[in-house]
């Protein structure tokens, strides 16, 4: 059975804050239930971000953009088994974790030829690429998170909403990750900030 | 008090710089009608969950053949579902097994994406490899056996052409896991001038690539599936180079499938 409208407010700890727009999702996923496949366009824009970070924070750079693209025409083709519309945001976080595991296993057999190709990387993306490895080695719970925060550009409580989590695991995850990650990074740098 | 504060420990100019830094990383979604258009047209990814299902139903398929092949005693109930090898030994006694190399192409599902056919997972490596060894052991020894019974003129042409059938398949156990990145190479250059027409034909600009992804089937070396990636997902450019890929033929392998992303520029 769906969970009520109430379920546009979520705890924060510093007090309650209203999601705008949750409703409306909510309303958007019944519709899609409902055969609309159109009305899962909104929802596609909303969630994109959050599908692509979750991807970024495992899977190869390269591949990021095709896998978070799968992991929505899966959700389309399979949206009838949600049964809760308001668990729409970790039910498609979830499928996007399994579908990273997937195809870091599935690369594991897979032949990259590129004789032909040369890629030229620009350098402030070689850059944004060394910080992403640092992120990639802390441990599995904040990296998603961080990479949500700092790539994506979503803030805790969106991160919450987005993923399922609860807004005490966000927090978490964020402080101890950034600590973690301030440390690394300034490790890096000759060991300024350590 | 600002929410941001909260959560991230007022660490206002770090996060900024960091988001600054990591901001080439972002990336914008692809068009929706791209994934309206494969949501329609069902060529969703298999789920873990399906595949989950399928590997269990194939061990216990192998499960059951070896159950079976042990209760008879016999050998001619072969455990085949867990192993890679294309023929059984009881051919020489009934029907000749085709040349996987001569099988046709399975019709294509949609313009875009070949269906990939479930593979033959083996429920525990160690005993698919015991399984093929003795496989094999079994069908040299009727090998041999034909042998010497058509040096003594005791058989017949299906029989003989059968004997050959089984040969190349018990060959096919010396195949190679999986195919080298040259031969892979190889095997896609005479494509590259069809494939490198499709943008011609379709207004490519000057260095353009497009990324297609293979999956090869070991068994036949044939490629079951040919996708375009992002950004030719769906589009006629992607859709012709695809399609000009999907017919390279590869060295067979004992893998499977595996997976290749050749990238062609225009």
């Amino acid at each position: 059975m769906a969970t009520p409208v109430q379920s546009g407010v979520i705890g924060t700890g510093g007090g309650d804050l209203v999601v705008d727009g949750l409703v409306d999702e909510i309303e958007a996923v019944r519709a899609v239930q409902a055969g609309d496949l159109a009305a899962f366009a909104p929802l596609y824009t909303a969630y994109w971000p959050t599908v692509h970070g979750i991807v970024l924070a495992q899977a190869h750079t390269v591949e990021v953009a095709d896998i978070a693209q799968d992991v929505f025409v899966t959700a389309l083709s399979r949206i009838a088994e949600l049964r809760d519309p308001a668990a729409f945001g970790g039910w498609l976080a979830t499928m996007a974790r399994h579908a990273s595991v997937d195809a870091v296993r599935r690369r594991r057999s897979t032949v990259v030829v590129t004789d032909d190709v040369r890629i030229d990387v620009p350098p402030p993306r070689l850059e944004a690429l060394a910080v992403l490895r640092v992120i990639r080695e802390l441990p599995a719970a904040y990296r998603e998170t961080l990479v949500l925060r700092l790539v994506e550009g979503m803030t805790g409580p969106e991160i919450a909403l987005r993923t399922g989590m609860t807004a005490g695991s966000v927090r978490v995850n964020l402080h101890r990750g950034m600590k973690m990650l301030r440390a690394r990074l300034g490790a890096d740098d000759g060991g300024d900030n350590a | 008090m600002r929410d941001d504060a909260w959560w991230d420990g007022d660490d206002d100019e770090h996060i900024a710089a960091l988001q600054r830094e990591l901001a080439p990383l972002r990336e914008p979604p692809p068009p929706w009608g791209d994934v309206h258009a494969r949501a329609r047209f069902g060529t969703a990814p298999q789920s873990r969950a399906s595949a989950g299902r399928r590997i269990l139903a194939a061990a216990l398929a192998a499960a059951a053949a070896m159950a079976l092949g042990w209760w008879f005693g016999r050998g001619d109930a072969q455990p085949a579902t867990i192993t890679p090898v294309p023929a059984p030994a009881s051919a020489l006694e009934s029907v000749p097994v085709a040349d996987p190399q001569s099988r046709e192409r399975e019709p294509v599902a949609s313009p875009l994406v070949v269906p990939i056919p479930v593979p033959v997972v083996a429920a525990d490596e160690a005993v698919a490899t015991a399984a093929r060894r003795e496989l094999l052991g079994r069908q040299f020894a009727r090998l041999n056996e034909h042998e010497k019974a058509r040096a003594a003129g005791r058989t017949s042409p299906e029989q003989d052409e059968a004997a050959e059938n089984v040969e190349a398949a018990a060959r096919a156990n010396d195949l190679p896991e999986s195919p080298t990145a040259q031969e892979v190479k190889d095997a896609l250059a005479p494509l590259k001038g069809a494939a490198k027409a499709c943008g011609v034909q379709h207004g490519a600009t000057s260095g353009e690539t497009v990324k297609i992804k293979l999956s090869i089937e070991g068994a036949t070396g044939r490629v079951t599936s040919s996708t375009a990636q992002s950004p030719h997902a769906g589009t006629e450019l992607g859709r012709c180079v695809a399609e000009v890929l999907a017919n390279a033929r590869f060295p067979r392998f004992r893998k499977p499938s595996i997976g290749v992303v050749y990238p062609v520029a225009m």
